[in-house]
């Protein structure tokens, strides 16, 4: 699992998406069908779908209400106030990227939102690293657990949780020999 | 703190107040009206009844006066009847003399001059023109420095040191301009609210310097901001409290340079220290006089420095004493830095005299008797007394009295005895006088409303697409983006829009149509263009005023569509454009609809009743909303109107065929509008089928039914979130309202896409979460869009409603009938509109084993049968009387399946049948005995389809009861008795059922099954029955004890 294979996944999330065209017709997918489309007023389709229209200019893509700016700043202070990692929506890296990607025109304040965007990911990624250093500089316990991980942060961790296991392994290895 | 009496001006308007701001002349002040006259006061005649001297000017003035020293400039129009020419100059006379051949003319514009200043050696000077002109007056052959900006010029105001002149334009901003090279040395922007025009109505933004020149202050919205000089920053705001949202309009400096006054557009006045932004004194300048009273010019007293003088635009001219003698030791200081000390005392008596006289009025002897005496009946007496015979001071309507009117109150009080006077008093009490409640301001539905702060606004977003007017005024960047939603239909469109500055806008499928409103200054220069032309020109006759207002329409989906573009007349302008698939209306202020085709043909024009508050348009029909009557209260709430819209059918074809004399109101048709206790209309709109459908300011919608009356479809306050959020309509279609939720505004944002919200229709019925107001909701929406479909005369839409409709009616009798509600199902039974879905009913209700539900439906169908029948021989009005008898036998005789082929062979029709089976139960015995006449020839319906050769019609639908009859279920019980009763019934009821409803078949065979079945034990019958429930059929046990 690498980040292109997360976003694939995140690409199958429903977005709003406001269209440009008409069709009285609905698209029959494989994962549901999406449609009829008429012009002006939103409706949901995947984020894949809603690139490829954002492309042909056929729409625009209406983003999420956590990816205003003032939800970003808020999701932002809950992550430093937070020991742990703050709850964010599901794939919440992943879809910010590809809109931040695709559809820079739709994004009110682009900028000020790709840097808090940022922020956000520096932090959780922070917390992360400090987290697995002192997993692995201790050697007292072998599990440790971690809510609200992202499955982006998590393909990105995998080393360091590889080498958690192994760590984990060492300890149990080490208090299995200890004569007691 | 106190205002001396009112003396009354020459003329109205804006008038301009000068003293010599030199200083060395402190015995006069000047008054410049915007007529023809200069008003030279002095001391005396300010406060006294002794009258300043009345300077004329030839031809007119305009309210723009400067005074230093011996030199005084002001701004006039001179006329050269002879030529025909007309100049606009600024005067300049040398010590005091206005002698017509003594005015020197150093500056001349094209334009009025609005703003004019002088000192020691410069005289500046700004005009309409948008010009700024100077020149030294100490050097006779020096140039005419000029400079223009880019709107009207408010005031200029020279520096104390000569460095610079700063004028106010009325685009909001103060451009600094170094008098030596003249050129533009800073530009404040957006200093103040900048406004379209100089009217007495809007702020004057009369600058002032202090006194070293350090600081200049400039009045603004809320407050007046002062900018220090070099950087031009702004350094101080000079605060009034709960003032926060009114313009201040004039300043003025202290000759001390201490302090700073200024008065605000609703005639407050207050003083600051100018150094220290302490506000020391503030008051509200009131005037009882009729007419609008907004102060135009304040000045500092030469005559004592604690009191300012007050011009007002309503003919009126007093003194403010803004300190007490026993104020504070500042006053004392100020003193000492006043060059001319006056003598206080005079002060005291002069700006105290009313007050002080007033005081001897009331401690006078006179006054104690009044009744006794000559006064109580004189007011000529009193109004000396009260020093109001002097016409020149105090005019009387400022203590309250009606001037010009008749006084009935003291004719009659004269006239009668004292002792009555209370008596009368409470008799004949003045009434109070009329209220003045303005109705609520005109609106465009579906756009932002205009306002001049605003860089970006909608100027509309409807369902086809949005028109967005994009300004820049420092870039001289005026942009109109047109989009629709379908891309489809066209793209984007771009219009520079600074030149003519288009400010209304629709569209639709098939047109986009521009408008701009009139603009008084393109009027004075097209004047003054036309003018010219007319001096080159021959002796023509003058012809007609061009207009500004421009309509320019953009057709997307017409046949050869061409842009076109029609000018308005002048003073009818446009205040409204509407735009469907089929025409482009215009709405102008004198209330007249222009209509024009997409193409640009000029088709109807008409006028308008009542203002106009808002309106709308779809395909042929216009739709204009006013307000009817005057205000009203409920509750001692706040005031309400009475909302109407007015509906104008403009069929381009056949609009003139609509005559109001044939019973109707011709095109024409007028509805009341709902809106909410205290709330006003906010938006009207026809929705995408063309129903009419209004929002309140509460976010109500409401549509009107084909029927005619207005359901409520949507309630936006269960949809706020916040108190400062609120609601954007963009549209409507049969099932769904469309809106678009703006948080923290009222408009959507321009930043950003807006994503409206689409709801589904829903009528506020009691018990929301439950599943039967679900069912109940659907059935009166079906209602609604099959009421919609009769109207439209849409016989294919009509029946797929009907089918709908009878879908809902079945659904919430099923409910109805599995929760044992038998009453509310037969209720739901009885809202079918066609006879189709009761026997669907019945037979569910016979298959729920509801015997008693199902008699009941099965009796509502025979009602409305007969009703219907009813209806249809009303129509046809063909019923011979005497089948009625014949009839009647023929039911008698109806239990063997033989005599009932006979009867058949009478040319047994359907219809036919069932016009016997209505009158069978209402029939009298006895007239059964009546003769019989030949059954063949009164049976025969000569309207009847193969009448003649339908004798081998199956015997089952023979009979003269209806369907229902025969669908009616009884219990296996009732049937037995029935049979017991009646042994001699040959037909199987489950054999007639099938062969009546199931095969439908007139065959040989299925009469001989039918007759086999008979035979059939009870049992066999109850089993099949069981089986076969839902179209179970069985003569009604009901008419046999009748046989």
């Amino acid at each position: 699992m690498d980040a292109e294979r997360c976003e694939f996944l995140a690409g199958n999330t429903l977005i709003d998406v406001i269209p440009s065209v008409s069709d009285t017709r609905p698209i029959h997918l494989i994962s549901g069908d999406i449609g009829p489309f008429e012009a002006g007023v939103p409706c949901k389709v995947p984020i894949w779908t809603a690139i490829l229209m954002k492309r042909k200019h056929n729409c625009h893509i209406v983003m999420p209400k956590w990816m205003e700016l003032e939800e970003l700043k808020k999701l932002l202070a809950s992550e430093a106030e937070n020991d742990g990692l703050a709850e964010l929506p599901d794939h919440f890296f992943e879809i910010c990227h590809m809109l931040v990607r695709d559809a820079t025109d739709d994004i009110y304040d682009v900028e000020a939102v790709k840097s808090h965007i940022q922020d956000i990911y520096d932090k959780r990624d922070a917390k992360l690293r400090t987290s697995a250093i002192a997993f692995l500089s201790q050697n007292q316990t072998c599990h440790a657990q971690l809510d609200c991980v992202q499955l982006l942060e998590t393909s990105a961790a995998r080393a360091t949780l590889e080498a958690c296991k192994q760590m984990g392994v060492l300890v149990h290895n080490k208090h299995e020999s200890t004569p007691l | 703190m106190s205002f001396t009496n009112i003396k009354d001006l020459e003329n109205l308007g804006i008038q301009k107040i000068c003293i010599d701001s030199s200083g060395t002349d402190k015995e006069f002040v000047y008054v410049c009206d915007s007529e023809n006259k200069v008003l030279k006061f002095d001391k005396a005649s300010l406060v006294s009844e002794k009258k300043p001297t009345i300077i004329e000017i030839s031809d007119a003035t305009t309210s723009s006066i400067a005074w230093h020293g011996d030199k005084i400039c002001f701004g006039y129009r001179k006329v050269d009847f002879l030529v025909g020419s007309e100049q606009q100059l600024v005067g300049l006379v040398k010590k005091g003399n206005f002698d017509a051949d003594e005015i020197a003319g150093p500056l001349e514009f094209q334009m009025e001059v609005t703003a004019v200043d002088v000192n020691e050696e410069t005289v500046v000077a700004g005009s309409s023109d948008y010009a700024v002109k100077c020149t030294n007056l100490k050097d006779p052959d020096a140039e005419i420095k000029t400079r223009s900006l880019d709107a009207e010029i408010l005031c200029v105001k020279l520096d104390p040191r000569n460095e610079y002149v700063a004028v106010s334009t009325v685009d909001g901003n103060v451009t600094i301009i170094n008098i030596d090279s003249f050129s533009v040395d800073h530009t404040l922007t957006n200093v103040f609210p900048k406004f379209e025009s100089i009217d007495v109505s809007r702020a004057r933004i009369q600058m002032s310097w202090s006194k070293d020149g350090k600081w200049l202050f400039i009045p603004s919205e809320g407050c007046v901001k002062s900018f220090l000089r070099r950087r031009w920053e702004e350094s101080g705001l000079y605060r009034l409290k709960n003032h926060e949202n009114v313009n201040f309009s004039i300043t003025t400096t202290s000759q001390c340079g201490k302090y700073l006054a200024a008065s605000s557009m609703d005639n407050q006045i207050a003083i600051w220290d100018s150094e220290e932004l302490d506000l020391l004194t503030s008051q509200q300048f009131k005037r009882n006089a009729p007419g609008t009273t907004i102060i135009t010019d304040i000045e500092f007293s030469p005559f004592s420095t604690r009191q300012l003088i007050i011009a007002d635009s309503n003919k009126g001219i007093c003194m403010f004493t803004a300190f007490e003698e026993s104020a504070s030791t500042d006053i004392a200081e100020e003193k000492k830095h006043s060059l001319d000390v006056e003598d206080s005392d005079d002060d005291s008596i002069i700006l105290n005299r009313t007050s002080r006289k007033k005081e001897n009025l009331f401690d006078d002897e006179a006054m104690d008797d009044d009744e006794e005496t000559r006064m109580s009946s004189d007011i000529g007496a009193i109004k000396k007394q009260y020093n109001f015979d002097n016409p020149d001071i105090g005019a009387l309507e400022e203590f309250g009295f009606n001037v010009g009117q008749p006084d009935t109150h003291q004719m009659i009080q004269s006239n009668l005895p004292s002792t009555s006077t209370d008596l009368m008093q409470s008799a004949f009490s003045e009434p109070a006088a009329p209220r003045k409640m303005v109705i609520p301001e005109r609106f465009i539905c579906n756009s932002t409303p205009a306002d001049s702060e605003v860089a970006q606004r909608f100027l509309k977003y409807n369902r086809f697409g949005t028109i967005r007017s994009y300004v820049n005024e420092v870039q001289k960047i005026s942009t109109i983006d047109i989009e629709f939603h379908d891309k489809s239909i066209h793209g984007d469109i771009h219009i520079d829009n600074f030149e003519i500055n288009y400010e209304l806008a629709d569209i639709s499928m098939k047109v986009v149509a521009l408008a701009s409103v009139e603009n008084r200054k393109k009027e004075k220069e097209l004047d003054k263009i036309e003018d010219d032309v007319e001096d080159l020109g021959t002796n023509e006759p003058p012809k007609e005023k061009k207009g500004t207002s421009i309509l320019h329409v953009i057709p997307v989906q017409a046949f050869d569509g061409q842009r076109w573009t029609m000018t308005l007349p002048r003073g009818d302008g446009c205040i409204d454009v509407l735009c469907s698939n089929t025409q482009v209306v215009i709405l102008t202020k004198k209330r007249n609809i222009r209509v024009f085709t997409i193409g640009g043909i000029q088709r109807q024009i008409f006028t308008h009743f009542a203002p106009i508050l808002t309106a709308t348009c779809f395909d042929d029909r216009i739709a204009i909303a006013s307000v009817v009557g005057s205000e009203f209260y409920e509750q001692k709430k706040t005031p309400q109107w009475r909302f109407e819209i007015c509906e104008y059918s403009m069929d381009q074809k056949s609009w003139y065929k609509k005559s109001r004399t044939q019973g109707t109101t011709g095109a024409v048709s007028r509805v009341d509008v709902p809106v909410e206790t205290g709330e006003q209309l906010d938006w009207v709109a026809y929705s995408s089928q063309g129903k009419l459908a209004v929002m309140d300011s509460a976010y109500n919608v409401h549509v009107l039914s084909a029927p005619g009356f207005w359901v409520p479809i949507f309630q936006g306050s269960t949809v706020l979130r916040g108190v400062s959020d609120s609601l954007f309509p963009v549209g409507l279609t049969d099932k769904e309202f469309r809106y678009i939720y703006c948080r923290g505004s009222r408009t959507p944002v321009m930043n950003g896409v807006n994503a409206p919200t689409t709801v589904a229709w829903k009528v506020p019925f009691c018990q929301p979460e439950s599943l039967r107001t679900d069912m109940e909701h659907t059935l009166f929406i079906k209602e609604l869009a099959l009421a919609d479909t009769i109207l439209e005369k849409n016989g294919r839409c009509s029946t797929t409603e009907t089918a709908a409709l009878n879908s809902a009616i079945v659904k919430l009798f099923a409910w109805f009938a599995k929760a044992n509600s038998d009453g509310l199902a037969a209720e739901v039974a009885s809202l079918a509109a066609t006879i189709k879905p009761i026997q669907m009913l019945c037979n569910y209700a016979s298959k729920l084993k509801k015997v008693a539900l199902a008699e009941k439906v099965a009796e509502i169908g025979r009602q409305m049968t007969e009703s219907n029948d009813d209806r249809t021989g009303g129509e046809d009005e063909i019923r011979p009387t005497k089948r009625i008898a014949l009839a009647t036998r023929k039911v008698r005789k109806a239990p063997s399946p033989v005599p009932e082929d006979q009867d058949s062979e009478d040319g047994g029709e359907r219809n036919q049948e069932d016009i016997h089976s209505r009158y069978n139960t209402s029939l009298d015995v006895s007239m059964s005995s009546q003769p019989v006449q030949s059954l063949e020839r009164l049976a025969k319906n000569p309207f009847a389809k193969g009448a003649e050769g339908s004798s081998e019609k199956e015997p089952g639908t023979q009979t003269s009861l209806s369907i229902f009859d025969q669908l009616e279920t009884v219990p296996v019980d009732q049937r037995k008795r029935a049979r017991e009763v009646e042994p001699t019934v040959s037909s199987n009821p489950t054999a007639r059922k099938q062969a009546k409803l199931k095969f439908g078949s007139n065959s040989a065979d299925e009469h001989k099954k039918k007759f086999e079945k008979t035979t059939k034990s009870v049992a066999e019958i109850e089993k099949e029955n069981e089986a076969e429930s839902p179209s179970c059929v069985e003569k009604p046990v009901k008419k046999r004890p009748k046989l």
